[in-house]
């Protein structure tokens, strides 16, 4: 959570809004955020929590654990069109990769075809 | 078709996104402000799930 709110700049450079969602109430997350580091907690986050309390959305999305009401680590990226262009599911013990967020982002954007590795600056194939 | 967990996940690359409109900290004094997937039409989302608040991500 704090590792994608520190890089929060270089997503917003690339017109991305990122959203955290968990199965918590808005109430615990208004605990977490205003809970320092330190502590256990997130401190300021650069982006909103939601909350799916009816697991809808993690049910939806492929994420939702059924028999402990949480989600495990998914991450979508999603275009101007409403249209899901990546989807990644890392089960709980695993956190995500910033880095590769950042580089599937920057490839989805160049409209082009980007080979394996490839990397930001990088020419495409088509 | 999830058939582990038994529901049938609408999420698949390509297709649009399933609909959402859930409560957000966005407002941290009202926690009445929501996020729906139309707000997000003309910018890119990045939407992340993770177990639970206090946990690590």
């Amino acid at each position: 959570m704090t590792a994608f709110s520190d890089r929060y700049k270089e997503f917003a450079d690339l017109d991305a809004e990122v959203l955290g969602v968990s199965t918590d109430t808005v109430f615990v997350h208004k605990a977490w955020i205003n809970t320092p580091r330190d502590k256990n907690g997130v401190g300021d986050l650069n982006f909103p929590l939601a909350s799916d309390t009816t697991h809808k959305t993690a049910r939806d999305y492929g994420v939702l654990v059924e028999s402990e009401g949480l989600a495990t680590r998914g991450l979508f990226i999603v275009d101007p069109n409403g249209v899901l262009q990546y989807a990644v599911i890392h089960n709980l013990n695993v956190g995500r990769s910033v880095d590769e967020t950042l580089r599937v982002l920057e490839a989805l954007q160049t409209g082009g075809l980007c080979p394996a590795n490839w990397r930001p600056g990088q020419k495409l194939l088509g | 078709m999830a058939e582990q967990t038994g529901f049938y996940c609408q999420a698949r690359v390509g297709h649009p996104a399933p609909d959402f409109t859930l409560k957000t900290t966005k407002d941290l004094d009202t926690l009445k402000s929501t996020a729906s997937l139309q707000d997000y039409r003309g910018k890119w989302l990045v939407m992340f799930f993770y177990p639970a608040d206090f946990t690590f991500v």
